[in-house]
């Protein structure tokens, strides 16, 4: 048996190897959202010409999913760790493959695949083509080559790669329950996944489903979403983008509390995609404005 | 034969999509083939092979040089060419000049105008080795890509990322760049089995090479390697189920197949076992097994990409996301089965049907009065049919339908409960079937009542999206309209069912009047009603087609009357009538008949006309005989034996021929051209009651 990891060994792990690998290390987002995706490290840097390479872990919040703590492996809030490669590089699958083996994963043991799944986001107006990677039948990790994001076709290619953090500690580990996860050791001893989460998911599964209020909910999604409007007129495009990030998290409360009827989903949605399309093009014009700093990396000093 | 030599061309790539690889292979070697031959270069055969990580082609028999090429061109004639003081003319200085030599280069020759210019060249053929770059480019830019994407910086587009080429023409390396990327003697074996480089010497060491590195580059002999592991895995007793599309794609997931057994626990074999089926093929891509008697066992054949040194933590491994997956299952099936299927019926107030057509609740409704209404005409039971038509989408709103959507129909059979088993047992194959006929060649249901269901459900799909004037339009049929039309005529044909659809969709209209809003209501219309009769026409003509003459299904499709078992036997009919010898006679007459009706006015025509004014004899036996047979005709007509109605009809002949023979139809007394296109009318108008015999093309054309 290989090295032991725990939860945040795996954390720490990834983040060192691929900063070794000239990603930045950027830390989570201080905001709700249900994907990495989501952070403004992937969405907003893969727009546009400049070259970005990052790493972080963010948590993903969706609603829908939380089970009051019940279920081995459904939960509403968990963690994802995020690479960004702009533009992607060639070796990027043999890069990912080597991340593996750092955490112990020996490919002449496992069975790894790339199988065909393709990735769209209806609210945030992006799609891209890639894979679901398999370990022995189980997916472990989306690779995916952005083609449009916020509506916006990429000049330069991301690949984004999303390790699903839960499941593969759950693999290294062995366990059949994420709440058996080791989380970390210390000297007073081991702490666990359900130690961390198993109240927060009970209490967060009975907000999300029975106790959010929906009528203050459906107020707070349209001041949101007027507000992301205002701010594009004034090119603020990052504070806009906050106000789709809490009208997205916003839905999905709502979703979850069974207050959108099939109707007005797809309504909300195409409601949230608009307000992306705008961040997106704001957000453009905001770094060619800028002449797109890291187009120019010896000139980035900071001078003013 | 000159020389020839084998090309071998791999584009490696990250993981291709297994679903796309043979369509990807064919069109490759479509491409190439006739890029070949537009050069004038042979070659022998072509093999396609792919697998996640390469598209390749292997050429063989290739001519090392294309086969030479002879230039003719016709030239002026001498006397055009120059002029009476034998100088050369602007025209005979042009023909050199685009022949490429002086005007003395060319040959004089013969022809049976005089003689002319003439140039003739042999050109040697090009060099094959030379051409190969632009012909790989060419090949590959032909191909279309059902999927395409960038990646990097790169421009040019493929599929998933290319990261490299060889292209060898026996030991030669082809210099061509592709996706910024040269071509060389370079490919690689197994992604983890043979990371390294392999350096092929020549082309004819490719196939050999990559299964030294355990890589089978042939898909076909790939998919038979799996096939036959499979079943010699779980031996003689048990039987793989193996489908064809998943064999494929299977296919494609893997360079080196390793066929492996896994198992499940027992407990789940509770589940439906469409439940089990589902997640095996569709979510885990595995093989179910089951006993010579068909009975599903709680095992799988796996097939993995790798010789593992612990082939037990493969399987292992699988075996936990298969339980897992099955836990969950077994989460939404217990979920669903608290409630029973008319709690979700209630659900599917939350499901909309289209965004301006309502909800699936609304649908279930409307499909059970419309049930109400036929089942007494179709002689079926009233309330079972209702149940069955109210009941068949309830299970959309299932956690297990959400989760699997291609068990629509199955759940719904597991969760219908009845007191009555007979009951019991009919609704619950009303419920799963009535989604068949799902495809053009699909199963029909098998029980009345399904076929009901399923009738109904695609008459109101057909009414409702027509009605926002979502309709086909080109290739585009998002809501299988048009599938839906032929599910409607194949149920009518199949169960007789001797409905008129002009009827049928009027009632469809009237449910769905009932539900609109006041400003929708007047969509609901007689036009929308014919625009849709109009649209099951066209498929009604298509699916005829297969084994009628067309003329023959034009000819009754002429006539007025949407019922659609009564136009299928009035084509069996006709189509048997055109076997006898006195057919063409009665075509011709029609033809006449239409020909001379069409040049008059129709106010005109349609009038009643007098015994009376009639003169000539063979007019008024016309008339005469027409007064007696057209009630046995219409009786028979109606009782839908159009077999003896054409009979009558067939008597007609003689009278007619002799009508034509001595009668001036045009004649120059009015009343009397009147009377006369009045009764030919009244004649047209019976025979149109089968078929408009003038579009019946006669056997001689």
């Amino acid at each position: 048996m290989g090295v032991h990891f725990t939860f945040q060994a795996i954390i720490f792990a990834l983040q060192k190897f691929w900063a070794d690998r000239g990603c930045i290390v950027i830390q989570p987002y201080d905001m709700m959202m249900g994907a990495g995706t989501f952070h403004p490290a992937t969405f907003l840097r893969a727009i546009g010409p400049e070259p970005w390479h990052c790493v972080y872990v963010q948590a993903s919040r969706r609603p829908t999913d939380g089970r009051y703590g019940d279920s081995p492996n459904r939960l509403q809030h968990f963690y994802q760790l995020q690479v960004l490669l702009k533009p992607s590089p060639p070796n990027i699958q043999e890069s990912y493959l080597q991340s593996l083996q750092t955490l112990g994963i020996d490919t002449q043991l496992d069975d790894i695949r790339f199988v065909e799944d393709n990735w769209e986001s209806p609210t945030l107006g992006a799609w891209g083509l890639g894979w679901e990677v398999w370990q022995n039948g189980m997916e472990i990790s989306q690779f995916t080559y952005f083609q449009q994001v916020g509506g916006l076709a990429c000049e330069l290619v991301s690949g984004e790669i999303t390790y699903g953090l839960e499941r593969i500690a759950m693999y290294l580990q062995q366990v059949d329950s994420v709440y058996d996860l080791v989380w970390g050791e210390s000297e007073r001893g081991t702490i666990y996944y359900s130690e961390l989460f198993k109240q927060n998911e009970q209490q967060a599964s009975a907000y999300n489903f029975l106790q959010a209020d929906s009528t203050t909910l459906k107020i707070h999604f349209d001041h949101f979403e007027k507000e992301s409007h205002r701010l594009i007129t004034y090119s603020l495009p990052i504070p806009a983008y906050e106000m789709v990030l809490r009208a997205s998290h916003t839905f999905n409360l709502l979703d979850a509390r069974a207050a959108i009827s099939v109707t007005e989903r797809q309504h909300f949605i195409l409601r949230i995609r608009k307000l992306a399309y705008a961040v997106a093009e704001s957000y453009y014009q905001s770094r060619e404005a800028l002449n797109f700093p890291l187009l120019h990396p010896n000139k980035t000093k900071n001078t003013d | 034969m000159g020389e020839v030599g084998q090309l071998v061309i791999e584009i490696g790539c990250e993981d291709l999509p297994a679903t796309l690889q043979p369509s990807l292979r064919d069109a490759w070697c479509y491409s190439i083939k006739q890029v070949l031959n537009n050069v004038n270069l042979s070659y022998q055969s072509i093999n396609g092979w792919v697998t996640p990580r390469r598209l390749a082609l292997q050429i063989n028999g290739l001519a090392k040089q294309c086969s030479e090429q002879v230039i003719e061109l016709r030239g002026p004639l001498l006397n055009k060419a120059f002029d009476t003081k034998k100088k050369a003319t602007k025209t005979g200085l042009g023909f050199a000049r685009k022949c490429g030599v002086s005007l003395k280069a060319l040959a004089i020759i013969d022809s049976p105008q005089g003689k002319r210019l003439h140039f003739y060249q042999k050109k040697p053929g090009l060099e094959t080795v030379q051409l190969l770059a632009g012909l790989i480019e060419k090949s590959i830019k032909q191909m279309p890509l059902i999927q395409s994407m960038r990646w990097g910086e790169q421009t040019q587009a493929f599929v998933r990322p290319v990261r490299w080429l060889l292209a060898l023409f026996d030991k030669q390396v082809i210099e061509v760049t592709l996706w910024g990327i040269q071509a060389g003697r370079v490919t690689y074996g197994h992604r983890f089995h043979h990371p390294e480089p392999i350096v092929l010497r020549h082309s004819n060491d490719y196939r050999a090479a990559l299964k030294n590195t355990r890589v089978i580059v042939d898909d076909a002999s790939r998919q038979k390697q799996i096939f036959d592991k499979m079943q010699s895995l779980v031996g003689d007793e048990y039987q793989v189920i193996i489908d064809a599309p998943l064999l494929q794609e299977v296919t494609g997931l893997v360079e080196w197949p390793v066929v492996l057994l896994g198992h499940f626990s027992p407990d789940f074999l509770k589940l439906p076992e469409e439940v089990l089926i589902s997640v095996m093929k569709y979510r885990q891509r595995y093989f179910p097994i089951c006993d010579k008697k068909q009975v599903l066992q709680a095992s799988f054949v796996l097939v993995s990409n790798i010789e593992s040194r612990d082939p037990q933590r493969v399987i292992s491994g699988n075996q936990r996301v298969m339980e897992a997956r099955l836990c969950d299952a077994e989460f939404f099936y217990r979920r669903d089965c608290k409630h029973p299927l008319s709690h979700h019926l209630e659900q599917l107030k939350n499901i909309v049907f289209q965004k301006k057509l309502g909800t699936l609740h609304d649908k279930a409704v409307r499909m059970e009065k419309l049930a109400e209404q036929l089942a007494d005409s179709l002689k079926l039971d009233v309330t079972v049919c209702r149940d069955a038509a109210r009941l068949a989408k309830a299970d959309l709103a299932s956690e297990m339908v959400k989760e699997f959507p291609e068990l629509q129909g199955i759940m719904g059979s597991y969760y219908v409960s009845h007191t009555n088993e007979k009951t019991k047992a009919i609704l619950k194959m009303a419920i799963r079937q009535h989604y068949q006929p799902a495809y053009a060649d699909d199963k029909l249901p098998v029980s009345e009542i399904a076929c009901l269901v399923s009738l109904l459900d695609r008459c109101d799909n057909l009414i409702g999206l027509f009605s926002i004037g979502l309709r086909p339009t080109g290739d585009k049929d998002p809501f299988a309209l048009r599938r839906a039309a032929i599910g409607v005529i194949r149920i009518l044909l199949a169960r007789q069912w001797p409905l008129t659809c002009h009827a049928l969709l009027d009632q469809v209209c009237q449910v769905w009047v009932e539900q609109a809003d006041a400003s929708e209501k007047k969509h609901f219309n007689a036009a929308l009603i014919d625009q849709v009769w109009q649209f099951l026409k066209i498929r009604l003509k298509q699916w005829c087609q297969q084994n009628r003459p067309i003329s023959i299904i034009a000819a009754v499709l002429a006539c007025d009357d949407s019922n659609i078992v009564a136009l299928n036997a009035r084509m069996q009919a006709l189509q048997a009538f055109a076997g006898t010898p006195i057919f063409d006679t009665v075509v011709a007459t029609n033809k006449r008949i239409v020909q001379i009706l069409k040049k008059n006015p129709t106010s005109f025509v349609h009038q009643p006309w007098q015994m009376e004014d009639l003169v000539e004899i063979a007019e008024k036996q016309l008339a005469s005989h027409l007064m007696q047979e057209k009630p046995h005709i219409e009786k028979q007509i109606a009782a839908r034996n159009y077999e003896k109605a054409l009979q009558h009809l067939a008597t007609f002949t003689e009278p007619l021929t002799n009508f034509f023979d001595q009668v001036m139809v045009l004649s120059e007394h009015p009343q009397l051209r009147q009377t006369r296109l009045a009764l030919l009318d009244e004649l047209h108008q019976l025979f149109l009651k089968i078929a408009d015999f003038s579009l019946a093309m006669d056997r001689a054309s």
